[in-house]
């Protein structure tokens, strides 16, 4: 709670293991809060958080040995080389000094480790922040927005990287973003969260499936039709426009039935659609209020 | 806790803090040393060089730099972990934020034992410099050891005393996130207090007054000396009131929620 704001509630993430899950919604849905209690920097005013089946706080540390964690940017030691901010992880974490030429290499910074990160630029301060995640050899990595503030080249660079991880090092993803173009080109499953609480999770081709395909109607009634499709087992993804009622599809047979059910029900159609949307307009009917 | 203190001392490499620790008591020294000494401003009357030597340097420590070196140096220490994003990603590593606290409050304390420790062989060399040299031909440079003891013993208790004021000023850092009022505090709060220096409980219980205990051995002024008490009660209310605020800190970190 951020005064009287809940700014997550009954929040339940089901994270695949060893693969890269998007986490999405629009700024100020809470993904950042979100992250943050995962990582115990914040505590839940209610409930509980559960995470690799132990509570956090109360277990934060045993918790906390098998996550690695860029939150929101890279915060690194300015003042001090590539090579000395991943020492400091490293003698806090107990692995092994070689572990550090291993990042270092993993993010194509080994000829950089020893200038001052303030000399760096903004892609490779976020790559050397990925190499320090990446070094205590965690179970779960949590990337909160890392491709904030990089340029394309920047940005195509660490999605190849984060792309990668689950394959390379059996690592899970849990990443967080605003854009969904990012989420779409690097996650295989996604989570998408408005105003604190979840409304979707699972694969991308699910989401796709689910809410892509849909007719548009406007009717004299469109409270009764909804009524009356209820009834026969059709859903409805949000609408676009407060006065259509959009009906999921399930199969090509289901846009007459939808038509027949209506008229044999008295109500009057004045426009009837198939419509097909794109997964960004899915993203949308999702996340912004409806009227 | 071993690990962070390693690796606080990693973070310390290339920091003004690590700069100002051996600069501070060099410029300290100098001045001490040449212009106040060779042209007498201190005693005219002193002939005794090794105890001149240190009880202007740490005369110079307790009166001028102190309190705001200390405030300076806990500022600075705190300020490389820049921003609460800087903290956020500290918490996230598994170690008990406790333990983050505790060791950036071992590390400056150990800058500033350092400076101190720096300060009396600076006074060395400059008092083998200005024999040497010959600056004061009056002076005379007898029983070394025992005044360097005197003076290691004298700085070590200063150090003592200073930990209450450490012990605040890190706590201060931590509370706040802007430098401006741990320095702020750091000078205008012995400005403030060293007015009641010659204050019977004041100076044995106020944290920016303790340390002028520890030169009790280099003064000669009776009516000063009339005020000394037994030295073991500032050492213990710096001691116990540094454990107190550390224990206040701890709780702080340890219930604070990390937003940006």
């Amino acid at each position: 709670m951020f005064g009287n704001i809940a700014a997550v509630k009954q929040l339940s993430l089901s994270v695949p293991e060893k693969c890269v899950y998007g986490f999405l919604g629009p700024n100020g849905a809470g993904k950042t809060t979100t992250i943050r209690a995962l990582l115990g920097l914040i505590k839940p005013t209610e409930g509980k958080i559960s995470i690799f089946g132990k509570l956090m706080p109360e277990e934060k540390i045993p918790i906390l040995w098998n996550i690695g964690a860029i939150v929101e940017d890279a915060a690194l030691y300015l003042h001090s080389t590539g090579y000395d901010n991943l020492r400091i992880s490293q003698i806090i974490l107990k692995c092994d000094r070689s572990r550090i030429d291993e990042v270092l290499q993993l993010v194509d910074l080994e000829r950089d480790a020893n200038r001052p990160v303030r000399q760096y630029s903004t892609g490779m301060k976020q790559r050397l922040a990925l190499a320090r995640a990446l070094l205590g050899k965690p179970e779960l990595l949590i990337l909160d927005e890392p491709t904030n503030g990089l340029d394309p080249a920047g940005i195509q660079e660490i999605r190849n990287l984060i792309k990668a991880f689950p394959q390379q090092f059996g690592v899970t993803v849990f990443l967080s973003s605003h854009l969904l173009s990012e989420i779409e080109q690097i996650a295989d499953y996604v989570g998408i969260v408005k105003d604190g609480a979840l409304v979707f999770e699972g694969k991308l081709e699910d989401l796709k499936g689910r809410f892509s395909s849909y007719v548009k109607l406007c009717t004299d009634d469109n409270g009764q039709a909804r009524n009356i499709l209820e009834k026969h087992g059709f859903a409805f993804p949000p609408s676009d426009s407060p006065e259509a009622l959009s009906v999921q599809l399930r199969s090509k047979e289901d846009a007459p039935r939808i038509v027949n059910i209506l008229v044999n029900n008295n109500i009057s159609i004045f426009h009837v659609s198939q419509e097909a949307r794109s997964l960004e307009n899915i993203f949308l009917s999702l996340t912004t209020p409806t009227l | 806790m071993k690990r962070l203190l390693l690796a606080e001392c990693v973070k310390m490499k290339r920091t003004l803090v690590l700069a100002l620790a051996v600069l501070v008591p060099l410029v300290l020294c100098c001045i001490a040393c040449f212009p106040r000494i060779r042209v007498g401003m201190y005693d005219p009357s002193a002939t005794d060089g090794w105890t001149t030597m240190f009880s202007e340097s740490l005369g110079m420590w307790a009166v001028m730099i102190g309190p705001a070196f200390i405030a300076l140096q806990t500022a600075l220490a705190s300020n490389i972990e820049k921003s609460n994003r800087m903290y956020a990603q500290m918490y996230c590593l598994p170690v008990p934020r406790w333990h983050v606290f505790l060791a950036k409050f071992v590390i400056v304390s150990g800058v500033i034992a350092l400076s101190q420790a720096l300060l009396l062989l600076f006074a060395v060399v400059s008092g083998l410099i200005i024999r040497w040299l010959r600056l004061r031909p009056e002076f005379v440079w007898t029983a070394f050891g025992a005044k360097f003891e005197k003076a290691a013993t004298s700085s070590i208790s200063c150090f003592v005393l200073c930990l209450f004021m450490i012990a605040i000023y890190s706590y201060m850092s931590e509370r706040w996130k802007n430098m401006l009022v741990v320095l702020g505090v750091g000078i205008i709060a012995p400005l403030i207090l060293t007015n009641f220096i010659f204050h019977r409980v004041m100076i044995v219980t106020m944290p920016w007054l303790l340390h002028f205990n520890s030169l009790w051995g280099y003064l000669r002024n009776p009516s000063l000396l009339a005020l000394k008490q037994n030295l073991w009660i500032p050492h213990m209310v710096s001691v116990l009131g540094a454990i107190v605020v550390l224990l206040l800190g701890c709780k702080l970190v340890e219930e604070r929620d990390v937003l940006s």
